[in-house]
């Protein structure tokens, strides 16, 4: 019974709601510091609810799980390990995998230990910007490749941390529309605060139709067409630490402790999975100046606003 | 080299991503996919107790040509056997009939249905359909159908157009179809307002059908669509059943002197309206109609109908089925005409110079018949559909000709891909 009212609590408290919309249903909720909402192809208001909440509960267990700002979750546990082996499950190693290929596949820009540099940069008006000194003390401890884990087991240097932000979000919507489509099989499109996976339209002659919003007066709102796949955008046009009229991104450079330079505040990528298209537009970002380039000699489009 | 990297970064995202999501392809489609052929097969038993019975396979196929074109195409073929009514009244006496050929006679005893025993015909039909978007909001369907009997060959075409309005709540539609037929017995007609003594049989004739339709189809809201229908339908031409008789009976004795073929008017006007609701509740579906006919031959029909759709799982449903219908004579149905003191053949010559007609087709006397039946279908292998159907039809009217008890039961089978 604690477990029924604990999640019934939870729906509560993250406004969850079920409404018409257009042919189908539209869920409503807040997780992940975002709003979210989940649409849901034509079927009865009782199996709309089933798979509103089944979407729910997977958004939120993958929230909970590996959020950095709890402190029950195996994320928190690893974090305060101080050198010591922590156990992992399956789970955990495959976002540990992908992490991996991904630092790889960056030769090193993506690091998930980077978050650190957090505790010199601070993000919000009146922060100020950290000396050189401070930054050199945290760098010690950023460095995927110091990390030792196998599929069981991961083994951090004391003080060092590990954060799944990147790509969280993104993982939690595939899984979202992967388990939604397994339950039952129809069109669901996922939002988790911007992050869209959907699979496929409602009909042969549907799109969906994905607003992109402009960051600055000086550009446009933009709406993309998508019938099925995942849009994810990266930015820093809400976190950014302004100081001499210098923009500082929230992107750091994890070998500089640096933000990157000349990074576009927004980077929006069409791609056919959500961790796809959400790790594409973060390896743009860290590209600075060649975040465009870096894209076109990929042949992906993308919609960037700088 | 460069490109190459970029692109080896690409593939090493591609493949991370897949193995984190443990799929092979990152978009599991949803189950729109437009499948390219399909293919339903079914076959039908109908047994009427002591009376016709029928087998009644069909194959249709159906291909997407893109761009939501469908052309789809059906075979039918029946096979009925057994004794069927010839249109004489159940007499106290013995009566014997000679059989449409001439040849031969049979023999129907005191108190009995006079059932002609030789009934049975092959019938074959064939039709071809195409349904095609014209606009968004417009769609046009058109096609021919031919069947073919040894008797009896009917040829038709079709058309009608649909257009959505209302954001896809509302379509209209309007239609229209038009059918030749061709009736040529081997041994010819019956000459009109001869008797079954006479046997005199000679020719073929032809009669030609128009009929238009014109419908809405609205979305009352979530749960609730309805359609409304009216139709309008002439034909003109040969209307008779060239096997059927009426029995000319002495008032004085009760006795069957003659038999008449029966004659039918040359031309029939119908107007039909057509109302159905389906409404989905959570889980299941209920489908109600209700058809009302009526036509200048005095006959007006109701038809009441209803199936629930009881989905008992996501793969296997069961729908029960109730049908109601009932009719009012022709006003020219006679179950059997009185000679009033005249020879037979002074009834026919009467008849003939009044042009009177005259038919004892229960079909078109007073009749009410009900039938409850239960279809069960099940998904296979995820597109196939497998559907059994088992119905009881139950039908009473002026007298014991009319009443037939018959059980129908039928097996589809249906796949996509």
């Amino acid at each position: 019974m604690a477990t029924v009212s604990n999640l019934n609590g939870n729906i509560a408290d993250s406004g969850f709601h079920v409404i018409p919309f257009a042919s189908g249903w539209k869920c409503y909720f807040r997780a992940m510091a975002s709003p979210c909402e989940i649409l849901i192809g034509a079927c009865p208001e009782s199996e709309a609810q089933r798979l509103s909440l089944l979407a729910w509960t997977e958004v939120k267990r993958i929230e909970q799980k590996f959020s950095r700002y709890r402190d029950d979750n195996i994320i928190f546990e690893i974090n305060t390990s101080q050198g010591k082996v922590i156990e992992i499950d399956e789970e955990t190693h495959r976002l540990l995998t992908f992490s991996d290929q991904c630092f790889q596949a960056s030769e090193g820009l993506f690091d998930i230990t980077s978050g650190v540099l957090r505790k010199a940069w601070a993000f919000h008006s009146n922060a100020v910007i950290p000396s050189q000194a401070e930054i050199e003390e945290l760098l010690p401890l950023v460095g995927w490749q110091n990390v030792k884990w196998d599929a069981n087991s991961i083994q951090l240097k004391p003080m060092m941390e590990l954060d799944f932000g990147g790509i969280g979000k993104e993982y939690a919507a595939d899984r979202a529309l992967l388990l939604l489509t397994e339950s039952h099989r129809q069109p669901y499109l996922v939002n988790l605060g911007g992050d869209i996976a959907t699979n496929g339209a409602l009909f042969p002659e549907h799109e969906w139709r994905v607003g992109i919003e402009a960051i600055s007066d000086k550009l446009v709102d933009n709406v993309l067409k998508v019938q099925e796949g995942a849009i994810a955008t990266s930015g820093d046009s809400r976190r950014y630490l302004l100081s001499n009229g210098i923009r500082y991104s929230h992107i750091l450079n994890p070998q500089t402790g640096w933000p990157i330079k000349n990074a576009p505040h927004s980077m929006t990528i069409m791609a056919p999975s959500c961790v796809q298209a959400g790790m594409l537009s973060s390896l743009a970002l860290l590209q600075g100046q060649d975040a465009e380039s870096f894209l076109d000699e990929m042949g992906i489009q993308y919609w960037s606003q700088r | 080299m460069q490109l190459d990297k970029k692109t080896t970064v690409y593939d090493l995202i591609a493949l991370a991503s897949c193995s984190l999501l443990g799929v092979s392809t990152p978009v599991l489609a949803a189950d729109t996919s437009i499948d390219d052929w399909k293919v339903d097969t079914a076959i039908l038993y109908y047994n009427e107790t002591d009376r016709v019975s029928a087998v009644e396979s069909a194959v249709s196929i159906s291909k997407n040509l893109g761009g939501d074109k469908i052309l789809s195409g059906k075979i039918t073929m029946d096979s009925l056997s057994g004794s069927s009514h010839n249109g004489a009244a159940i007499s106290d006496y013995e009566q014997t009939f000679t059989s449409p050929s001439g040849e031969e006679t049979y023999t129907i005893a005191p108190g009995d249905v006079p059932l002609d025993p030789n009934f049975e015909d092959d019938r074959n039909s064939f039709s071809l359909q195409m349904s095609q978007p014209l606009t968004r909001v417009m769609n046009l369907e058109y096609g021919a159908a031919y069947s073919s009997e040894y008797d009896y060959k009917s040829l038709s075409v079709n058309a009608s157009l649909m257009r959505d309005f209302n954001q896809r709540n509302t379509t209209l539609s309007a239609g229209f179809s038009y059918a030749q037929d061709e009736i040529n017995p081997r041994d010819g007609l019956p000459v009109l307002y001869s008797l079954m003594s006479d046997n005199t049989k000679s020719g073929s004739d032809t009669k030609n059908t128009i009929d238009l339709l014109m419908g809405v189809t609205q979305v009352i809201n979530r749960n609730t669509i309805m359609q409304f229908n009216y139709g309008f339908g002439n034909s003109t031409g040969y209307h008779n059943d060239p096997y059927k008789i009426v029995s000319i009976v002495s008032d004085a004795t009760n006795a069957p002197l003659d038999y008449l073929f029966e004659n039918r008017p040359d031309s029939r006007t119908k107007h039909s309206l057509y109302w159905q609701t389906k409404h989905h509740f959570d889980q299941d579906m209920v489908d109600f109609s209700l058809r009302l006919m009526a036509d200048d031959w005095g006959v007006n029909s109701q038809t009441l109908d209803m199936h629930y759709r009881w989905n008992i799982s996501d793969n296997n449903y069961l729908e029960p089925h109730v049908r109601y219908y009932t009719q009012s004579a022709a006003d020219f149905y006679e179950e059997k005409i009185s000679n009033a003191g005249l020879t037979a053949e002074q009834v026919a010559t009467q008849y003939q110079n009044e042009g009177r007609d005259v038919t004892a087709d229960y079909r078109l006397g007073n009749m009410d018949a009900t039938t409850i039946g239960v279809k069960w279908g099940t998904r296979l292998f995820g597109t196939h559909q497998l559907t059994s159907r088992i119905e009881l039809y139950q039908q009473s009217g002026d007298s014991k000709v009319s009443d037939v008890d018959a059980i129908i039961f039928q097996v589809g089978y249906g796949l996509k891909f």
